[in-house]
């Protein structure tokens, strides 16, 4: 009983209350390069042992791919993107480009070692061993094209994993499966091009969009890829289409159902889904569609039915003015069951049949890209320990959204970074939930980047912040200046990995800065 | 018996004071009872609405952030604001309305509270919550009562005053639960539903936004141009349809709502005798039979550009109710 007691309160004493949930740096600049800094953008860096040696490293990926010891920040070995440990690395002239996506470490083929799969701007997929060679087979080009969506499922059940690719592209075949020897698989890239609308519409992979699922309860995976335009398409393993719920969509697959903000217009699917022709006559319920270029996609099984729901982020755009976008009108989400209707539950309160709707538009109607550079991820975790999922997602509007299945923002949410009194846009990158200090409710928690049209005399750097459960700020802390004098920003637009990098029982928070590099905070 | 006696008057008398009660009341009761509205007491009452008066502008800011559906938001949020005569009470709602752009102060930190609203401002702000932007150009705060009378906001008699009223104010709140949003099929009242601020029984017993039926909203956007369709008979499954004029046959579809599938569904057709005109490539018929499970049915019978699974919705008939 004495021991227990002792044991109790042990964890109570090393469990961080959320009073003491400050962040203290414990590191930055780890990985950077003697002469300049590579810049990160999407891609979220990882925590494991990849080398077994019971010490945890950091993997990440910008324009060379670098593994640190990671209780130190010391490097172990960094190569540039599109080459191994084979060639020796230099800082300048030796990359296939930069990496938009998170690095991916996992046993690929099941035979107990661990692979570093990475995705580069010149549509290389690079298969690294643990200690920093290609795998036979790798790399490979499959499309020489902007790489944007990396991830790995086993979708034949073999026990060795594929490889899917999306690519930022201007055409319909932008979504690639890959064996784990580096072959494409048959059936893909698709869409193939004679296939486009009478399988569905498909064009560029432009954010970490795709997934895979059991969409059709037969064991194996399918992909699901929201690609550019309001459509989303999912595929067999064998890269055929998965047909949509027959008795509300006809005879339509996946591909050939435009998202609208209305369900009926989604279901009537005018014009092949396209709607008819603007006369200026449209109510909204004809007008506003989905738009997934940068569509992310996450699955949760938020029933408990054992079938995973797709929830994927959209940007609401009016068809007005269409085929110039922006101006787009919200950032939203959407639930979807596995035959893409929308996701409905009475015994969960849950009706996802109307979409949350005028969440915000933009703080700038950016000219180039639709999200504003906002990676607007859903995150699912039931935050309140009710049981009872909640879904978040960072917002171009400059706010972290959280949505209960009943569709209500909860508590205080949304969380807004940018005040009405804020001298400049602030965004967030995509959340983690993790309960940090023991207590059955999850913590948010997130970093920020700003705007980088907008200056300010002096430096500009986002924020790592902890929210309650409620979405209240417990902390706010803000980052280290960029590495180099000349780089006024630095901030994270890739997610935190939150992970306990040193063995002390507590959280690090483990960033991919904008242009520092990794930098570390103890919580 | 006198007891029986004294209950069934009070019953009465309770009775007959709400269904005398005026218009304005009436009003009032309608936001109470969906807690859009709470008075000045705990209890709603004539007294307790103070509809004889004007409002300020802390009330009309109270109001709006309802109508918005972001009481309980403005509420735990507890946004700030520069302004130093806002009401404890009110504070919340008008740092809420501030935090989102919807209201500015009469000076950097004056509020003006205290002050009594306007139809005017009541107006703006209410084309607001309707989804209208004076800054994208849908109105100019100057003629937001012009554009609140021709969007049927307001009524005339409202349009010559200045001095927002409160017994104003909740006429203006339940004509805008009755309208569309701006350039939409959906009511305020059904985006409020959806979003969970009140219930849809608590909204049927208002008298509000009354329920389309599935079919109905599913073809909103379509027009009614095909015969009028009407059952000519009905055994076991089979619906046969007969319409008043020819139909041309090429894409005709049904689609069904019952008991069982209150989801819009397709519902196999089987076209009845087609004829075709001297030098007409088009066939025609008069009736088709519909096999469909199920009681309380409705049906409807549309026109598409193709019999394929991508088509367009070119017509619709009138909905027939089995």
């Amino acid at each position: 009983m004495k021991k227990l007691f002792c044991l109790a309160l042990t964890l109570l004493l090393a469990a961080p209350t959320v009073s003491a949930m400050a962040p203290v740096l414990k590191y930055q600049n780890a990985g950077t390069l003697a002469l300049w800094t590579e810049e990160c953008y999407y891609n979220a860096p990882v925590i494991d042992d990849i080398d077994r040696d019971g010490q945890k490293e950091i993997v990440f990926s910008n324009y060379s791919i670098t593994v640190l010891n990671a209780h130190d920040g010391s490097v172990k070995w960094k190569v540039n993107s599109g080459y191994d440990r084979n060639t020796p690395f230099a800082e300048f002239g030796l990359s296939v480009g930069h990496t938009w996506c998170d690095a991916i470490v996992t046993d690929l083929e099941g035979d107990g070692q661990k692979e570093i799969l990475t995705l580069h701007g010149n549509g290389t997929v690079s298969v690294l061993t643990s200690d920093g060679y290609f795998k036979p087979g790798w790399p490979q080009t499959p499309l020489y094209g902007a790489g944007r969506s990396l991830k790995t499922a086993d979708l034949d059940r073999d026990g060795v994993q594929e490889i899917l690719v999306g690519y930022g592209v201007g055409n319909c075949d932008s979504v690639y499966v890959l064996n784990a020897n580096g072959t494409v698989r048959p059936g893909w890239p698709q869409l193939a091009q004679a296939q486009e609308g009478k399988i569905g519409f498909s064009y560029g992979v432009f954010m970490n969009n795709l997934s895979a699922t059991d969409l059709d309860g037969d064991g194996d995976l399918e992909v699901i890829a929201p690609t550019d335009l309001s459509f989303i398409s999912a595929y067999h393993d064998d890269g055929t289409p998965v047909s949509a719920s027959s008795s509300v969509f006809g005879n339509r697959y996946w591909g050939q159902v435009a998202l609208y903000e209305d369900y009926h217009a989604e279901i009537r699917g005018d014009n092949g889904g396209w709607g008819q022709p603007i006369n200026g006559t449209e109510k909204r319920e004809e007008l506003y569609k989905g738009e997934f270029g940068h569509g992310i996609s996450t699955l949760s099984d938020l029933d408990g039915d054992g079938v995973n729901e797709i929830i994927v982020s959209t940007i609401m755009c009016n068809r007005k003015y269409a085929p110039v976008y922006p101006p787009s009108e919200y950032m939203t989400i959407a639930v979807l069951n596995a035959d893409r209707t929308r996701f409905k539950s009475e015994a969960l309160d849950a009706d996802w049949t109307t979409l949350p709707t005028d969440l915000g538009k933009p703080l700038v109607q950016n000219k180039i890209s639709l999200p504003s550079r906002v990676a607007q991820t859903p995150v699912v975790s039931d935050l309140d320990g009710d049981g009872k999922k909640e879904i978040l997602f960072n917002s171009y509007n400059g706010k972290v959204h959280c949505f209960s299945l009943d569709k209500r923002e909860p508590y205080a949410w949304p969380y807004s970074l940018t005040k009405r009194t804020s001298p400049l846009f602030e965004y967030a990158s995509p959340v983690v939930c993790r309960d940090l200090d023991f207590d059955g409710k999850q913590e948010v928690i997130f970093a920020s980047f700003y705007d980088e049209d907008q200056t300010l005399p002096g430096i500009m750097q986002g924020s790592l912040y902890i929210l309650n459960y409620e979405g209240r700020l417990i902390s706010k802390t803000p980052l280290p200046p960029a590495k180099e004098a000349q780089n006024k920003h630095n901030g994270v637009m890739a997610a935190p990995a939150v992970e306990d990098i040193d063995g002390d029982g507590r959280y690090e928070v483990i960033l991919n800065t904008q242009n520092g590099a990794i930098c570390v905070y103890d919580i | 018996m006198k007891k029986a006696l004294a209950l069934f008057l009070a019953l009465f008398l309770c009775c007959s004071t709400v269904s005398a009660q005026s218009p304005d009341l009436a009003a009032a009761k309608t936001l109470y009872d969906l807690g859009l509205l709470k008075g000045s007491k705990d209890e709603f009452s004539a007294d307790a609405m103070e509809l004889n008066r004007t409002a300020t502008r802390a009330e009309l800011s109270v109001t709006v952030t309802r109508m918005l559906g972001k009481d309980e938001k403005a509420r735990y949020q507890q946004n700030a604001h520069p302004f130093t005569d806002v009401p404890a009470w009110a504070s919340d709602y008008v740092g809420w309305l501030y935090e989102n752009y919807l209201v500015n102060g009469n000076s950097d930190t004056y509020f003006g509270a205290e002050e009594t609203a306007s139809v005017q401002q009541f107006c703006a702000m209410m084309l607001r919550v309707l989804g209208y932007s004076d800054a994208d150009g849908d109105f100019d705060y100057a003629t937001a009562k012009t554009y609140a009378l021709s969007i049927g906001l307001i009524d005339s008699s409202i349009l010559e005053k200045t001095d927002l009223y409160r017994s104003d104010m909740v006429q203006i709140c339940v004509n805008a639960l009755n309208l569309p949003l701006k350039n939409a099929n959906r009511l305020l009242s059904t985006k409020l539903m959806d979003e969970r601020v009140f219930s849809s029984e608590a909204a049927a017993r208002a008298g509000l936004g009354e329920r389309q039926s599935p079919l109905a909203a599913f073809f909103a956007s379509v027009d009614q141009n095909l015969p009028k369709a009407r059952v000519s008979s009905h055994a076991g499954n089979r619906i046969t349809l007969a319409f008043n004029e020819d139909l041309e046959e090429y894409g005709v579809r049904v689609f069904y709502t019952s008991a069982d599938s209150p989801t819009v569904t397709e519902a196999p057709v089987k076209k009845g005798k087609i004829h075709y005109y001297p030098n007409g490539a088009a066939g025609y018929m008069t009736t088709l039979t519909v096999t469909i499970p199920g009681e309380d049915i409705e049906l409807i019978v549309v026109k598409t550009s193709s019999e394929g699974a991508l088509y367009n919705v070119l017509g619709k008939s009138n909905i027939v109710k089995l």
